[in-house]
């Protein structure tokens, strides 16, 4: 008997029952307009309303996307044992402080013996298995772990996505200390996070999912303060990332 | 009207007028109008009434240095109107004034109650009787007058904010010395902020007819890179991070080095009636003319100390105001000033200042004299002028305080007859005039310097600039003398008030009283008489009450020293300091349905957390009769995984947990060091190496952090990773909760294939989970771990199965009473921080024979030796009268005990609680004696649980 019991993905149709997988916030998503589409088996906020008003706002002031589907895989290994499985999945050595992207995810060192990888809900599973696959072949211990349900992400996108951070954390977020896909962990909005900086005005904030509803309305609330909104997946890039923009960096 | 011809540096902007009413009236001004300076123009001389005797009160600084500009803008009192911008449509009121500002009947406590009204009567009377002083406090604070606040306010109507601002160099000041910094930083490559309290920046240069100077400067900045915030006063120095204030959001500024060019702060002189409106400093007769294009009075006298008052003379003499006199205390100043005031045909007067000023609302004259040492009017000296304004200058004073805040030490200068803020901690570099640097030039120089100082501290530019900005402040002269002005000025016999603090109405005689009654020291006085305490934070109050109390004590103004610098530097809502309300919460991915099958919700620690669906008790009998099923999403749940699992679980809870067999399930308690338990749950072996082992709520943070610290320190090969957030949990519970599940699974559910405290992994309606096979609430249960992300589908797929059973949601509540029936505790609840596994009736759990050495086992075996001294027991009463948790226990009319659980169970139709006796009371039938409020009842004791003793239903 292994962890499956930890893995949204494993939800499968049985008989009469047909399962979803969907966010910890979708009805505060639907009550802000949100259009819900199934996307790779998840129930996304594809949209809320106007798609092109809210690459508008990613391109000029600052979006937030809710992207709780995006697959989060935990690492857990001795700092050797780790480069060597992520140079044998991803082809590269994730590094602490800066994140790499490759294999079609992120690599992101929170400390030296612990690694997420982010993957589009459509790769995790697969990604989770190839890890596996590696960490079963090594004499030490490594654990794989799916936290795709654990951590929820938003995506903070465009030229004032700096400056809502700036109303909810004291993180440094200046180019200079925490550049181009800089990730850090930290208190924002007085909750532990992870903070990925995809793209010169691009931010993947990964937290605690029961946190969701709290960051939801906190996040959006600074956003707004300065002229932002919510916007959908189909606004942003892949895992979230802006079209890339202006910079505040 | 008081509006002169356009002026060249006015803020004005004549294209755009505006409209507001003040008490009701209608008020005319241009956009860029302050308040006070529309209201000014306008004829409106008196501003407020004084804080304690209610004097009329006009504009001194036209800074917002004292508190004489406070109104009430619409809902917010407060409101400086000397530096606060006009708005179309603004309703403007007096704050301290009944029936009006003109005719305050509050004003007969300055005619009658001087004698009664010292300093700290306060502290002497409205003491008796004592339970009037309510009222008396009523009475008070509306004498006050401190402004009127709604009594309620809708969510956020009014919402203040963070912003956090990261920056290499940060230069508080927007003088020229500061701009000056601010360039050179950025120069060299610096990240460089500038704040200012002021509209814009430029400080003095923008009245001192060198407006063009400052809005050069500002441009270079903004050219050069530097964020530069206006109306944005620094409140504080807090170990390298600024707050700054500005419209509604607070900016914490952190800086790796901090330029403090805060400017000077012109002194008044002391004298009876020298709060009579009228009477300004010269910055504020200034500022009024060059900004505003006012006439601040059109027969002036200029009482000054230095040079100050003579530039101010001379152009308030150009822009048509007949100046009457000057009056120089320095006797043999002879300079360009002193030659340009004669060739205009203005009265010089040196070596004579201002010893009284006359008039009721207003000024109407004033008398000038020579002075003697103690600063009395020399006989024969004396000339009357008449005016409608006076303006002084008694030199002026660094603003130091943010960098006393940082902790350098104000010492006192004889030359400049002020204190300097000497000995600045690493990385604040002074500009300007905390820099002894007053002069235009040399303040530019010094703010050159400290810029480039501060930008190749942060390892921007090789030093050269600095460098070279030093050579060159070498090089410039002495700055020109200013007299030392007297502590009170005034005729031989003078009778009127001399103010020493404006904003707290602290006269001269209030100090000297102070210091007669024992408080001899400024720290000391201030306390007693509230000097310096009050809106402006001794802007203009500070040096004059220190030169009183040094005057009394026969001290030196250098041993008097002076107060404390503490923040806030300028005041500001308390609404600032809060912020924006962050008040994190967790929910459970089944909340949201939750709340739509109409749960009231409530705190649970950090959790929000169905309470109740509105009928406690019938959800209760839903458990026990039917099925009921309840969001157990909180508890927390970690993967412990490793080939060293096992023995690490061993050595931290006090039962052994390695032999548990894989999809075998056992109940744990953590204990500490001391043997006292600190939180419960239940391990599940998952695998031959992985455990999920479940917390409290609340203990799960707790128990991560232990878990983790302990690994660090043993170095097992062990893993644990905090799935709390990750995992929904839903317990099904009740007779026909197998019958339940077995309708969303194909999964054996029967008593020999999936028996109690089995883990096993299924698929329920599709959803991979674990379900495990235990009764918290002490039916049948399955208590179903699976991913957040199906969180709400596997709600709505067992509440839909469940309705032909009855199934009813059920909250906390209900599962409280349910456990309590059980005698199942609560940690935290049912115990404390003193109590271990023994006293708690759960002495079976401690395996002192564990091959593993366990946390708290030496502990433990003390315990155990010594036998209990306190247990916990199960009680009951007949009826439904539950005592109040918390509620003591009383043998032999002393308190003895504490209930610390009860409730009503329906189903036992008596009222059952858990309680802490002493251990030999502790008897299972014996009779206990609680007491709670006026009420005293007998309970019986009970051992083991109230219902289903012998685990009969949970089995089954």
């Amino acid at each position: 008997m292994s962890l499956e019991f930890l893995s949204a993905d494993r939800a499968q149709p049985q008989g009469a029952f047909t399962p979803l997988l969907q966010s910890n916030i979708e009805a505060e998503l639907v009550a802000a307009g949100a259009q819900i589409e199934e996307r790779d088996g998840w129930r996304v906020a594809a949209s809320f309303g106007d798609t092109i008003a809210e690459k508008r706002a990613c391109a000029e002031s600052v979006g937030v996307a809710e992207l709780s589907s995006l697959g989060i895989t935990e690492l857990l290994a001795a700092p050797a044992v780790i480069e060597a499985i992520t140079t044998e999945v991803a082809g590269t050595a994730a590094k602490l402080g800066i994140a790499v992207f490759a294999a079609d995810a992120w690599w992101c060192t929170v400390k030296p013996d612990r690694v997420l990888a982010i993957t589009s809900p459509a790769d995790t599973a697969a990604l989770r298995e190839r890890l596996q696959a590696a960490a079963a072949s090594r004499s030490e211990l490594v654990s794989v772990t799916d936290l795709t349900s654990t951590l929820t992400s938003f995506s903070v996108s465009g030229p004032l996505a700096r400056d809502t951070f700036a109303r909810i954390t004291a993180l440094d977020l200046r180019a200079r200390e925490f550049p181009l896909h800089g990730f850090l962990p930290g208190s924002i909005g007085r909750v532990p996070g992870l903070l990925l900086r995809q793209g010169a005005d691009s931010f993947l904030h990964l937290f605690g999912a029961a946190s969701a509803q709290y960051m939801w309305e906190s996040v959006i609330d600074a956003a707004a303060e300065l002229g932002g909104r919510a916007v959908g997946i189909d606004a942003l890039g892949p895992l979230g990332g802006a079209v890339e923009g202006a910079t505040n960096a | 009207m008081s509006r002169l011809d356009p002026q060249p540096a006015e803020r004005i902007d004549r294209s755009k007028k505006l409209k507001f009413k003040f008490d009701g009236k209608t008020v005319s001004g241009f956009e860029g109008d302050t308040i006070a300076s529309a209201l000014y123009a306008q004829g409106q001389r008196i501003f407020s009434r004084s804080f304690k005797y209610h004097r009329p009160r006009g504009i001194v600084s036209a800074s917002g240095w004292t508190a004489n500009s406070l109104v009430q803008d619409g809902e917010w009192p407060g409101i400086r109107a000397t530096t606060e911008r006009a708005q179309e449509g603004t309703e403007i009121k007096h704050m301290n004034a009944w029936p009006s500002l003109n005719f305050d009947v509050m004003r007969a406590s300055d005619i009658f109650g001087g004698p009664f009204m010292p300093a700290g009567f306060y502290y002497k009377t409205f003491i008796w009787p004592r339970s009037a002083w309510p009222l008396y406090e009523k009475v008070l604070r509306n004498a006050a007058g401190l402004g009127v606040l709604k009594k309620s306010q809708a969510h956020r109507e009014w919402r203040t904010d963070y912003r956090r601002r990261h920056c290499d160099v940060l230069v508080i000041g927007g003088g020229i010395a500061g701009l000056s910094a601010a360039i050179a930083a950025a120069r060299e490559g610096a990240d460089v902020v500038l704040v200012d309290e002021d509209i814009e920046p430029g400080g003095q240069l923008l009245w001192q007819g060198k407006h063009e100077q400052a809005r050069a400067l500002a441009d270079e900045a903004k050219a050069a890179g530097v964020e530069i915030m206006s109306s944005a006063p620094a409140l504080g120095y807090f170990d390298g991070m600024v707050p700054v204030w500005q419209g509604s959001t607070l900016h914490q500024i952190r800086a790796q080095r901090h330029v403090a060019a805060t400017g000077s702060i012109e002194q008044p002189l002391v004298f009876p009636n020298n709060d009579l409106p009228g009477v300004m400093l010269s910055t504020g007769a200034l500022k009024l003319a060059a900004l505003y294009a006012l006439k601040p009075g059109d027969d002036a006298v200029v009482a000054t100390t230095g040079d100050r008052g003579l530039e101010a003379a001379l152009a308030l003499h150009a822009v048509g105001v007949n100046v009457v006199a000057v009056a120089d205390l320095m006797v043999n100043r002879s300079n360009e000033l002193t030659a340009a005031i004669e060739s205009a045909g203005i009265q010089l007067l040196r070596g004579m200042t201002v010893v009284e000023a006359t008039g009721n609302k207003h000024i109407k004259g004033c008398t000038l004299a020579e002075i003697d040492a103690k600063g009395v009017a020399k006989a024969g000296t004396e000339e009357r002028f008449d005016c409608d304004l006076l303006v002084v200058s008694g030199g002026t004073v660094p603003a130091s305080s943010l960098m006393l805040q940082a902790g350098a030490k104000a010492k006192f200068n004889s030359q400049t007859n002020c204190f300097l803020p000497e000995d600045p901690p690493p990385g604040i570099h002074p500009a300007g005039a905390v820099a002894g640097k007053e002069e235009l030039d040399a303040a530019a120089l010094s703010g050159t310097l400290a810029g480039a100082r501060a930008a190749q501290e942060c390892e921007f530019g090789d030093g050269s600039a600095a460098s070279a900005a030093a050579a060159a402040l070498d090089a410039l002269p002495a700055p020109s003398p200013s007299a030392p002005s007297p502590a009170y000025q005034r005729t031989a016999g003078s009778k009127g008030k001399a103010f020493l603090d404006l904003d707290e109405d602290v006269t001269t005689k209030d100090m000297k009283y102070a210091i007669e009654e024992g408080y001899d020291s400024i720290e000391l006085s201030k306390r007693y008489t509230t000097v310096t305490m009050g809106p402006s934070q001794g802007r203009v109050s500070q040096l004059p009450s220190v030169r009183m109390v040094a005057e009394q004590t026969g001290l030196s103004i250098d041993e008097t020293g002076i107060t404390t610098a503490r923040p806030p530097w300028s005041s500001v809502p308390l609404g600032a300091w809060a912020g924006r309300p962050f008040t994190p919460a967790k929910r459970s991915a089944i909340h949201a349905r939750q709340r739509e099958l109409n749960a009231h919700v409530k705190w649970a620690g950090d959790w929000r957390r169905a309470y109740d669906y509105g009928d406690v008790r019938a959800e209760a009998a839903a458990v026990h009769n039917a099925v009921g099923m309840i969001d157990v999403s909180t508890l927390g749940k970690m993967i412990v995984g490793g080939p060293e699992a096992g023995q690490f679980l061993d050595r931290m809870y006090t039962n052994r947990l390695s032999d548990l067999k894989v999809g075998r399930i056992r109940y744990g308690v953590l204990g500490n060091d001391a043997g006292r338990i600190t939180d419960d749950g239940t391990v599940c072996r998952v695998s031959e190496e992985s455990f999920l082992v479940t917390t409290t709520s609340s203990g799960a943070d707790a128990v991560e952090r232990w878990f983790t610290w302990w690994l660090a320190a043993w170095e097992m090969d062990v893993h644990v990773t905090d799935v709390t957030q990750g995992l929904c949990a839903i317990n099904v519970a009740g007779p026909k909760a197998r019958d339940l599940l077995g309708k969303l699974t194909d999964a054996e559910l029967s008593n020999e294939g999936f028996g109690y405290l089995d883990g096993h992994q299924i698929q329920i309606a599709g959803v991979q989970c674990l379900a495990m096979r235990i009764g918290f609430v002490g039916e049948l249960g399955y208590e179903i771990h699976y991913p957040a992300a199906c969180g709400q589908y596997l709600w709505d797929q067992i509440l839909e199965a469940g309705a032909e059973y009855g199934i009813k949601p059920f909250g906390l509540e209900p599962q409280r009473i349910l456990r309590l029936e059980k005698a199942h505790i609560i940690v935290g609840q049912d115990t404390d921080s003193e109590s271990n596994a023994y006293e708690s009736q759960m002495g079976w759990i401690v395996k002192l024979d564990k091959e593993e050495d366990f946390m708290g086992k030496w502990a433990l075996e003390r315990a155990n030796e010594r036998g209990m001294v306190n247990t916990l027991v199960g009680f009951k009463i007949d009826g439904d009268d539950v005592p109040i948790e918390g509620s003591a226990i009383v043998i032999d009319g002393q308190p003895a005990g504490r209930v610390t659980s009860a409730r009503y169970s329906e189903l036992l139709g008596q009222s059952i609680g858990l309680a802490w006796v002493p251990a030999d009371h502790g008897q299972d039938g014996g009779s206990l004696q609680i007491k709670y409020g006026a009420k005293s009842q007998t309970a019986t004791i009970v051992h083991g649980a109230f219902y289903d003793p012998d685990q009969e239903r949970l089995r089954s």
